[in-house]
């Protein structure tokens, strides 16, 4: 009997770890790719992809292009992570520490949450960001939407 | 001390529990680690651990002083081996400090000096008999646009593959296959490069044109730079899943020219990775055409434990011998800019008078 709960409790720990509001996560619906509301058209997956990795550093007006991470570990930058590099964070990191060793390029830089990845693409013009909200204000504009 | 055997039921039962625990144990790390992610980007490099007003330190990014826009960084590799020429040895082989100025979106420049051999200990001596301090690259990048930058001084010769990740801790092997470190090229050139990129069906095509006409900054004695060089490498990424390179370089040493190609795959899977090289070069001073090529595999075994294989062939001028080389090992990365690693390499024919056989060790981290 004392066997049997022992086993159950790790399967209850489990369970609730599987089901948790975190672990479902927001991302779930999807990641909004975001830019500042006066730039003009969309983006495709490749042109996001080439920005994350700074292979793409201009915007077509010659403006530097700013891209803002969320922090690893979150649900919505492993799922931007997969779908867009089909990779996960850490196994970017060798992309990252190979442009560090041959020309002293860095990842873009991170900030903790959404709501400062928005609040941050809204203010500066040259910034691009993405989050896993449905809801996105509109002192950003929407460009791709990843599944 | 009593041992209590459990009956067949108990037994079975206590491995299902145990299949339960591992299975939950392997389940609630990625759960618990999702809960932390300043610690996930710290591991990456990403979030600083120590920041002290203008100053940011980022494990394996170097500390950036931010008003200036220079970062000082680099990296160390610590190597043990013992081959049956040398027999045993212990060497703090590498302190490598990059200096990095990005203050400004178009220009960068970068150093990256280079102490060699600061403590070796072997049967024969044990200090820093062979010391040695260079500056191996300094360069400036101007970025005209994505398609264009212009690049000056010195910095890596953009030949293959391997050449362009140098540093151990982005290699997954202690030694360098032996067609890298011979002398098919110099590894830095010093002139001018173009390089730049664009997106193309979904990949990254991207050129470098490059020329030496200075003399390298790097004082090495057992360098030999030509005169001067000229080269186009072309190279297509497919986003991290495969890249291929093809290179073309000419080089005059007193007043001999001789060519050389490359060419360059990798193949990068969610568990593995497949890389191979491949040098042919003719002309100069060669006694005849020489030529090599490597396949190098990866595989990922359980998180941060990787085993790593490779052949490599290598037809040296007339009359040496050419070689064939086996390598197999095991890596561990516990951090994406740190790795510890165990090699046994061996060769056939067996040469009389080279280290290449052995085991090799080393821990090397990007700081």
């Amino acid at each position: 009997m004392r066997t049997t709960a022992y086993a159950l409790l790790p399967v209850a720990c489990l369970a609730a770890c599987l089901l948790s509001p975190r672990h479902l996560g927001a991302a779930d619906g999807g990641v909004q790719v975001i830019v500042h509301p006066t730039r003009a058209g969309s983006l495709t997956k490749d042109e996001v992809r080439a920005i994350y990795l700074k292979q793409k550093r201009f915007w077509n007006d010659g403006r530097p292009i700013i891209p803002i991470n969320l922090e690893a570990g979150s649900a919505a930058r492993e799922l931007f992570s997969e779908t867009v590099f089909g990779q996960d964070s850490r196994r970017l990191a060798a992309y990252w520490n190979q442009r560090y060793f041959e020309e002293g390029g860095f990842p873009p830089a991170t900030l903790a949450s959404q709501a400062a990845v928005i609040r941050f693409v809204a203010g500066n013009e040259n910034a691009i960001g993405y989050v896993a909200q449905e809801d996105v204000p509109d002192s950003v504009k929407v460009v791709l939407l990843l599944p | 001390m009593r041992i209590h055997i459990p009956d067949r039921a108990g037994r079975i039962r206590g491995a299902a529990l145990g299949l339960v625990f591992a299975l939950f144990v392997a389940l609630a790390l990625p759960c618990s680690a999702a809960e932390q992610p300043s610690t996930a980007s710290t591991e990456l490099g990403e979030t600083p651990i120590l920041s002290a007003g203008p100053l940011e330190y980022r494990p394996g990014r170097g500390l950036r002083i931010d008003p200036l826009g220079l970062v000082i960084g680099g990296f160390t590799n610590i190597k043990a081996e013992t081959t049956d020429v040398a027999g045993g040895e212990f060497a703090l082989d590498n302190l490598n400090v990059f200096l990095i100025f990005d203050r400004f979106t178009r220009f960068r420049a970068v150093a990256e000096l280079q102490m060699t051999d600061i403590f070796v200990a072997n049967k024969d001596h044990v200090g820093a008999q062979d010391f040695a301090f260079d500056v191996r690259r300094l360069f400036g990048d101007y970025t005209i646009a994505d398609e264009l930058t212009v690049r000056a001084g010195t910095f890596l010769t953009p030949v293959g593959y391997w050449n362009l990740i140098l540093a151990p801790p982005l290699t997954w092997t202690t030694e360098a296959p032996v067609i890298v470190e011979r002398t098919f090229f110099q590894p830095t050139t010093t002139g001018l490069m173009a390089y730049g990129s664009t997106g193309v069906a979904g990949g990254q095509l991207g050129y470098s044109a490059f020329s030496q006409f200075l003399h390298p900054l790097e004082s090495d004695p057992d360098l030999d730079p030509p005169d001067y060089t000229a080269g186009l490498r072309l190279t297509y990424d497919y986003g991290r899943a495969w890249a291929l390179g093809a290179t073309y370089q000419a080089a005059e040493n007193d007043d001999q020219w001789s060519h050389l190609g490359a060419f360059d795959a990798l193949w990068e899977h969610r568990r593995g990775q497949l890389l191979s090289e491949l040098y042919v070069q003719d002309g100069g001073t060669l006694s005849s055409a020489q030529w090599g090529t490597y396949l190098q595999g990866v595989f990922e075994v359980y998180g941060p434990l990787f085993l790593v294989g490779r052949y490599e062939y290598y037809d040296p001028p007339a009359p040496f011998r050419a070689l064939n080389l086996f390598t197999i090992g095991a890596v561990l990365r516990p951090l994406p800019f740190m790795a510890v690693k165990v090699e046994y390499r061996f060769v056939d024919p067996a040469p009389e008078d080279d280290g290449l056989r052995g085991f090799f060790a080393s821990f090397t981290t990007f700081f």
